[in-house]
């Protein structure tokens, strides 16, 4: 998951919390949260981004302030996991004061939940945002009569260039008094009643939408052929890009690295240390950190900009429009193409994604769906290897087998998994263009992980493999394995030690087989076959351990074993099937 | 269709729910109705077989078009009743006579009153009286660009019909169909915001076209 600095996501840190910001999906909380703390907190354009809570500490007029984001909900009488999260932080944390933001197109809808808020008799500061958006569809609201109707001070501002923002946080720090009572918010059918009457009473002008840009796009994007098309085209561009930047990206940095860095090192290294240390820096500070800008980071960063730019434009849930009908066959719907896109990222938000999915049988299905989809990481493997010596073609037919292989279990755990499925309900943002400022931070953000998480276990792990093979071990430690990695998968015995690598991270697998070879060159030690099989065995196998932490926190320890042992047979089953295909077709 | 307890069981159920937005359970019916859960079975299953109403999900039943149409006469029935006692004869209280007036008064009586009343759309409740020949059908059979009063749910989940409610989609409330894929989701424009709902959903929404 995003790990952000500060930012406190467990939904147990609850001691303490002055201003909590609650409101409907994608009307800006975590915008707001961002402008106030500095801090990052993901922002996009499609409903549900944040499904936990977000803490952040800041300062206001000499005040230290604590905030948090929540997930965003239109009612607390709703049974699906974020609304749940966002109730129970409510009565946990019992937060001084509400800000809740709504989106000032759809404040009708909004204010059910301004008045459920309002019942908890939690001070509200109502603040309506995106007002830019309104003026240009010729919407007046007339804050004073909304004050006056709802008995709460109401601010207008923009989330996104900061507009006012700092006036919302002053008229709450004002209500906050630390002692009010606490009633847990109970649906009430007289709530839209109400709503549908404050409404009529404080908005002038027309707010249903008029024929604009975003319009025609929204129009185009989701229709029955041209939408199809454009789809199509998106999902080409995305992986095209991965291929030829990602690849490009990678022999760049790695120029760069050794001819700065590490051909210095290297030489330092050898000449003031004895021959095994040697073997182990070498390994761990030149090859793994080469193997990590080669590999890992330029494929992983290329696909989030590429994902940041679809989030923050609104297309997401065009998407799930138009998948709707594929995911149906197998028992699922196309909201849960959302959490499956931020799958090719990285499985572990893919999987946390997954709580905006109403029922526990689609996020059990999903989560299963979510691990045999190729993440960066599979990505960076597949395009590395398979991808520069076997040709995009190789690469393109493992995606697509895995994407096969998603789909028929997918068919099978839909027909099989006892329980209906639900149906798509999404609500479609408008066309937004991109703000480069904050692709960048996101992708930013989701990339620090990586860097962070994942360079000190490649660095260690090359290390260790060095101690390895300078002391002679590495075979006896194959030896085990040898009778499934040489004798039914057909790969040299070597490979299986960088499969148990690749359970750490992924990437690991393919940065240790390039150590062990001896070569970036694969084909100096491997057949084009043996790679073809290693690309697609590390694909299908057991997800790596984060995202078997994440699956055991989500649903428990037998679906994360379930998962795990089932993946590493599919992958071990698949894998010698298609190696000896290989060999039928003399491919191999 | 004759008999009045059958209707009563009707009417109930359109205002169960119109009240719930979903699809109902039988034990619900039979606390509202007071009567033993065998008897309402017994009488489900009556009206089951007659084509009134339709098993759905998770032990669920809903009214079919045709129970529908039955319930949404005798409703409007009722509630001009109801409105011509309290306005005309200045009365309170009035549920009870309605009630027992509905199953009696004929249909050219009811459109003189409606007629004397001035067409209301309103009970003297605030509840809705529904139109004449009101002509229902699934929100799935509107054609993009044409606009229709939502008037009864027979979604199953209660999750899903609850969630449709927070955003809007709830009797009462008019919608506008965008765009559809066939036999696919469909786009619908709700208090001003789009919203992309399921084939199983739309099929599920009983809506009268404007």
């Amino acid at each position: 998951m995003d790990c952000q600095h500060k930012v406190d996501r467990s939904a147990k840190c609850h001691e303490h919390c002055d201003i909590a910001l609650y409101g409907n999906p994608n009307v800006g909380k975590s915008c707001f949260f961002n402008k106030v703390t500095k801090l990052g907190a993901t922002v996009s354009n499609f409903p549900g981004t944040t499904v936990d809570i977000f803490h952040g500490d800041f300062e206001s007029h000499g005040k230290k302030l604590s905030i948090s984001d929540t997930p965003g909900i239109y009612s607390f009488d709703d049974t699906s996991q974020d609304v749940t999260v966002a109730k129970d932080y409510l009565t946990l944390a019992k937060p001084k004061v509400i800000i809740n933001i709504v989106n000032e197109l759809h404040l009708e809808r909004s204010l059910s939940l301004t008045l459920e808020l309002i019942k908890t008799k939690i001070p509200v500061v109502l603040a309506l945002n995106f007002c830019s958006d309104a003026k240009k569809r010729k919407i007046q609201i007339d804050e004073a009569a909304l004050e006056k109707a709802l008995g709460i001070p109401v601010v207008t501002i923009d989330a996104i260039n900061g507009t006012n923002v700092d006036e919302a946080i002053l008229l709450a720090t004002k209500k906050m008094s630390g002692k009010h009572g606490f009633i847990l918010p109970v649906p009430n059918k007289e709530n839209a009643r109400q709503a549908e009457a404050i409404a009529k009473m404080v908005i002038n002008g027309d707010s249903s939408p008029v024929t604009s840009i975003s319009e025609k796009i929204d129009a185009l994007t989701t229709h029955p052929v041209y939408g199809y098309a454009i789809l199509f085209g998106v999902m080409a561009l995305l992986f095209s890009s991965l291929f030829i930047l990602g690849g490009n990206l990678g022999y760049l940095t790695n120029l760069i690295f050794m001819a700065l860095i590490g051909t210095p090192l290297k030489v330092f290294i050898a000449a003031n240390t004895s021959p095994f240390w040697t073997t182990v820096l070498t390994y761990g500070l030149v090859d793994g950190i080469n193997a990590a800008l080669q590999v890992a980071i330029p494929y992983i960063a290329v696909f989030y900009i590429m994902l940041s730019i679809l989030e923050d434009s609104g297309y997401l849930p065009r998407m799930a429009y138009l998948m709707d009908k594929t995911f149906k066959r197998m028992g699922l719907h196309g909201k849960c193409m959302v959490p499956m896109m931020l799958g090719f990222g990285c499985s572990v938000p893919a999987i946390f994604a997954t709580r905006i999915l109403p029922s526990k049988r689609e996020r059990v299905i999903t989560a299963i769906l979510i691990n045999l989809i190729p993440c960066s990481a599979r990505t960076a493997i597949i395009l590395g290897a398979a991808g520069v010596f076997l040709g995009w073609q190789y690469a393109l037919a493992i995606y697509a087998l895995s994407l096969i292989l998603m789909f028929i279990v997918g068919y099978i755990l839909g027909r099989h998994l006892p329980g209906k499925s639900l149906e798509l309900v999404i609500e479609m943002p408008e066309f937004r263009v991109p703000s480069i400022q904050n692709v960048l931070l996101k992708t930013w953000l989701r990339m620090k992980d990586f860097i962070f998480m994942a360079t000190p276990f490649v660095v260690l792990g090359s290390a260790a493999l060095g101690a390895l093979t300078s002391l002679g071990l590495l075979s006896a430690l194959a030896k085990p394995f040898e009778p499934i990695v040489s004798g039914w998968l057909m790969l040299p015995a070597v490979a299986g030690i960088t499969l148990i690598y690749g359970i750490l991270r992924k990437e690991l697998a393919l940065e240790m087989l390039i150590l062990l070879g001896g070569s970036a060159n694969l084909l100096q030690f491997m057949t084009p076959g043996q790679i073809f099989v290693f690309c697609l065995v590390a694909t299908l196998y057991f997800p790596c351990l984060t995202t078997f932490v994440a699956l055991r926190k989500e649903f428990g320890t037998k679906v994360g074993i379930f998962i795990g042992v089932s993946t590493t047979a599919l992958a071990v089953i698949i894998g010698g099937i298609a190696g000896r295909m290989l060999v039928l077709l003399n491919l191999f | 269709m004759q008999s009045k307890s059958r209707q009563d069981y009707l009417q109930e159920i359109y205002r169960l729910q119109q009240k719930d937005n979903s699809a109902i359970r039988v034990s619900e019916l039979s606390v509202v109705l007071n009567i033993s859960k065998a008897s309402v079975s017994e009488m489900v299953k009556t009206l089951s077989s007659e084509g009134y109403l339709e098993a759905k999900r998770y032990g669920r039943i809903s009214l079919t078009d045709k129970g529908a149409a039955v319930a949404t006469g005798l409703l409007r029935k009722h509630r001009i009743i109801e409105k011509f006692l309290c306005d005309i004869f200045s009365l309170d209280n009035v549920h009870e006579e309605a009630h027992e007036l509905e199953h009696t008064v004929s249909d050219r009586v009811i459109d003189k009153m409606d007629k004397m009343l001035g067409h209301p759309d309103t009970c003297p409740d605030g509840d809705a009286i529904p139109p004449k020949n009101m002509n229902m059908k699934p929100l799935s059979d509107i054609k993009p660009g044409k606009t229709a009063k939502i008037m009864l749910s027979r979604i199953a989940s209660e999750s899903q019909s609850k969630r449709l409610v927070s955003l809007g989609v709830c009797p009462g409330t008019s919608v506008k169909v965008i765009r559809k894929l066939a036999k696919g989701p469909m786009m619908i424009q709700v208090k001003g915001a789009e919203i992309a709902i399921g084939n199983a959903l739309s099929q599920n929404i009983l809506v009268e076209e404007a």
